[in-house]
């Protein structure tokens, strides 16, 4: 039955909803101390999620949110309260509101109400306080671009420990980081007699864009320090000696001040060909070679050293000749580091590529800049440089693609249009055709000779045939010529007939290869009586002339040839 | 029968001076800078399926002289393709190859390669084609007297050989040019600032580069309204077809 009604107890009010009500701890408060921020949900059944980033503009949230549950029974009623807490730390003095906050449990809907926290001046002093931060600029006046050293420090007197900050953001300014240790280095240092360990949390060089008056904004910083404990009986256990083990912390926002930053204005008006550079400043130029080839590159090198804005502004543009190609520079700052200045070597680099041979003379650069430490514009040119360029016969490439033809072409114009009346053909009119009969007309001429012969009957004789047919008509000639010209017999004669009449091959016939080689091809007979000859004339040939008359023998001859060529 | 040859005759006549009158104004309309109106009416000569060097090559001009470099650079192109021996197309081709914006210069090649590139373009395929026949037909005539009639000199046998084998050579040199024809289709980029994609479809293909006009590219196929190129320096990509003119 109890446990019944206690149910429906907790039923009933959960039904009936839930409240949420918002307060905090303090409502007047120095921007040093730390307001307690509390959510408090009656009859609710769990916590809600709730979206505090309306809370994070004007204040930081140093804890939470940490959650409490409480149930109560008085008088049989239940009571059931949730809390959520924050520590916050205001961000800035003034009228600060912590704005509504929207809360949903389990479908249903709240909100809490507005509360409005009065924060003051911090009330003590600073080389009161155990440890505080400071902001310190080197200058309040300056001109626009150039640089003040801002330097966060923290100066404490007690044991504490710094955890990881945000650098707050510039506006207005542009920023080089000078100096951020990895772990902060304490020196020893007396405030109005105190003694306080000073450590740089970091350092920045800014230079103001624009503007009339500018802030810096200010750091803050979370520490948790050490508590100072009263001293207590001379208990054993609470020894100063046992204080290392047990101490106590407590979390603390520091803040450094405001900083406010007065620009002036650039005296008289601004010279020409000022591009920004505000600082102390020293120009060179250089190139890598002092001679080089046509079409070969030159590195070009201005140098503009010193101290000011580097970074912050650029040489005036650099004109070259029509006849050197140019490539855009290149830029690069080497930073001196260890230095509060910002100071360095700014180099613009630029490749250029003569295309021309003689003598290439890179005109002299100025620059215009103004000088805070003597508050007057100053200008510095650099010396003109030439450097000798050699002339090569080779047609290389130029880097845009360009040959060389191509440039002489640029300043000539088209040739005129074609004014006579053309032969037009059709697309598909090609008369390739005509090619083709040419082709057919080869293959025909080719065949010729055997299409006649197959289909006239006539024999156009191939070379050996007709060789071999007229071989006789020509060995009797020679023979009639040798029988009155000479007293010699020449059986050359009968040879180049054999050869004639029966394509014999070898060029130097004598009497027993002629004999092998017709044999089967004359009758025997035959061919005994032309070995016989041949011998007979070779012998007549090696002296015994006078045995021989040289008639007979060109009569038999041609009496012997005259059968053989009958007979086959 | 003789009236029909006469009718023939008689239109293909009149046809032909009705194009040779059009011919004529289009170049008045030059003569007058009116680019853009002789353009017009060489186009029309043109879409009438006839070709002449002269008439690319005046095209071409027009063209050039009305802004339009990439347009110019096909017409050469294929003025170059029909009377390659026309000196003044290589002149004002090279004049309007040095205006256009993307510049793509390969490396030169040995000087034999030039050479032979250069002797090929020399001729069209066609007369290439013609010289191969009239070589064959001459060393076919050649062998066929060197056999009946009693011509076995030496002389003849190597005029013979020699016709032989320049026949052969001819024959390789316009076997190239015919593969060349048929394997590559080339065309000039007529537009500037033409985006060309990594697939037939604007929608989700990345552009790969930009192409100017007057850049020569090789066509490799087509799919409904884009087409494959190829640069010279190897980039495959596709592009609307209107923004290509084939040569």
């Amino acid at each position: 039955m109890k446990v019944f009604l206690l149910t429906f107890i907790i039923n009933l009010s959960i039904g009936l909803g839930f409240s949420a009500t918002a307060s905090v701890d303090k409502n007047r408060c120095t921007i040093d101390d730390i307001i307690s921020f509390k959510i408090e949900f009656e009859n609710a059944d769990s916590f809600s999620n709730i979206d505090i980033s309306s809370l994070i503009k004007d204040f930081t949230v140093i804890s939470g949110p940490s959650q409490q549950t409480s149930m109560q029974w008085i008088n049989g009623k239940v009571t059931n309260s949730r809390i959520m807490s924050w520590s916050l730390s205001p961000k800035r003095e003034g009228r600060l509101v912590i704005p509504r906050l929207n809360v949903q449990i389990s479908g249903k809907k709240s909100a809490t109400k507005e509360i409005v926290v009065f924060v003051s001046q911090s009330q003590k002093k600073e080389t009161d306080l155990d440890v505080f931060i400071s902001a310190e600029i080197n200058k309040e006046s300056v001109y626009i671009g150039e640089q003040i050293t801002l330097t966060y420090s923290i100066y404490r007197r007690v044991e504490c420990s710094i955890e990881p900050f945000e650098i707050p953001k510039f506006p207005g300014f542009w920023s080089e980081e000078l100096f951020r240790p990895n772990q902060i280095k304490f020196k020893n240092i007396a405030i109005n007699g105190v003694q306080y360990q000073k450590g740089i949390l970091y350092k920045v060089a800014l230079f103001p864009i624009s503007g009339k008056e500018l802030e810096i904004e200010p750091l803050s910083l979370k520490i948790q320090k050490q508590k100072k404990k009263k001293r207590r009986g001379r208990d054993p256990f609470f020894d100063p000696f046992f204080d290392s083990f047990f101490t106590e912390t407590e979390t603390k926002i520091l803040r450094s001040k405001k900083r406010e930053i007065f620009v002036k204005d650039y005296p008289k008006s601004r010279p020409i060909g000022f591009t920004g550079a505000v600082g102390d400043f020293k120009i060179s130029t250089a190139t890598d070679t002092d001679s080089i080839n046509v079409n070969e590159a030159i590195t070009f090198r201005v140098i503009v050293e010193g101290t000011g804005n580097m970074g912050l502004f650029t040489i005036p543009k650099m004109s070259f000749a029509d006849d050197i190609d140019q490539f855009p520079p290149k830029e690069n700052f080497e930073k001196n580091v260890f230095r509060d200045e910002l100071s360095g070597k700014m180099i613009w680099e630029y490749i250029l590529v003569p295309r021309v041979s003689g003598k290439l003379s890179i005109p002299p650069i100025s620059f215009t800049f103004f000088n805070p430490k003597i508050e007057k514009w100053q200008k510095l040119s650099s010396k003109p440089k030439s450097v000798f360029v050699k002339n090569t016969n080779d047609n290389h490439l130029t880097s845009n693609g360009l040959t060389k033809r191509e440039i002489e072409v640029l300043g000539k114009d088209i040739k005129y249009i074609y004014n006579e009346n053309p032969v037009l053909k059709h697309t598909n009119s090609t008369p390739y055709n005509y090619i083709f009969l040419i082709y057919f007309l080869s293959i025909l001429v080719f065949f010729l000779p055997n299409i006649l012969s197959y289909i006239v009957g006539y024999n156009l004789d191939s070379m050996p045939a007709r060789l071999s047919k007229n071989a006789l008509k020509k060995a009797l000639n020679k023979l009639k010529k040798s029988d009155t010209r000479s007293d010699n017999f020449d059986n050359k004669i009968i040879y180049q007939y054999l050869k004639d009449k029966f394509q014999l091959h070898s060029s130097n016939l004598d009497t027993i290869s002629t004999k092998d080689q017709l044999r089967g091809r004359i009758n025997d007979q035959d061919l005994d009586e032309l070995i016989e000859l041949l011998k007979l004339s070779e012998s007549f040939i090696y002296g015994k002339k006078e045995t021989i008359d040289i008639h007979s023998l060109n009569q038999k001859t041609a009496s012997i040839l005259e059968r053989i060529d009958k007979s086959c | 029968m003789k009236r029909l040859i006469f009718i023939l005759f008689i239109s293909s006549h009149s046809f032909s001076a009705q194009i040779i009158e059009k011919f004529e104004a289009a170049n008045a309309r030059y003569n007058d800078s009116d680019y853009i109106g002789a353009i017009q009416l060489y186009e029309e000569i043109v879409s009438e399926k006839l070709q002449s060097g002269y008439l690319y090559y005046n095209l071409g001009n027009s063209y050039f002289r009305a802004g339009m470099i990439g347009q110019s650079i096909w017409a050469y192109n294929k003025a170059l393709k029909l009377s390659p021996r026309f000196e003044n197309i290589i002149y004002n081709l090279e004049i309007a190859n040095s205006k256009i914006k993307d510049r793509v210069t390969l490396p030169p090649e040995f000087f034999l390669v030039d050479l032979y590139i250069q002797l090929k373009n020399y001729f069209t395929f066609f007369e290439w084609f013609f010289l191969c026949g009239l070589i064959v037909f001459l060393s076919a005539g050649f062998f066929m007297l060197s056999k009946v009639l009693i011509l076995n000199s030496n002389v003849v046998r190597r005029l013979i050989l020699i016709l032989f084998f320049s026949a052969f050579i001819l024959h390789l040199i316009a076997f190239d040019i015919f593969l060349e024809d048929s394997k590559e289709t080339h065309g000039i980029i007529i537009f500037d600032d033409v985006h060309a994609f990594s697939g037939p479809f604007q929608g989700e293909s990345t552009i790969l580069f930009i192409l100017n006009e007057g850049t020569r590219v090789s066509v490799l196929q087509n799919q409904g309204s884009w087409v494959e190129i190829v640069l010279i320096s190897g980039e495959k990509a596709w592009i609307p077809i209107e923004k290509i003119k084939v040569i």
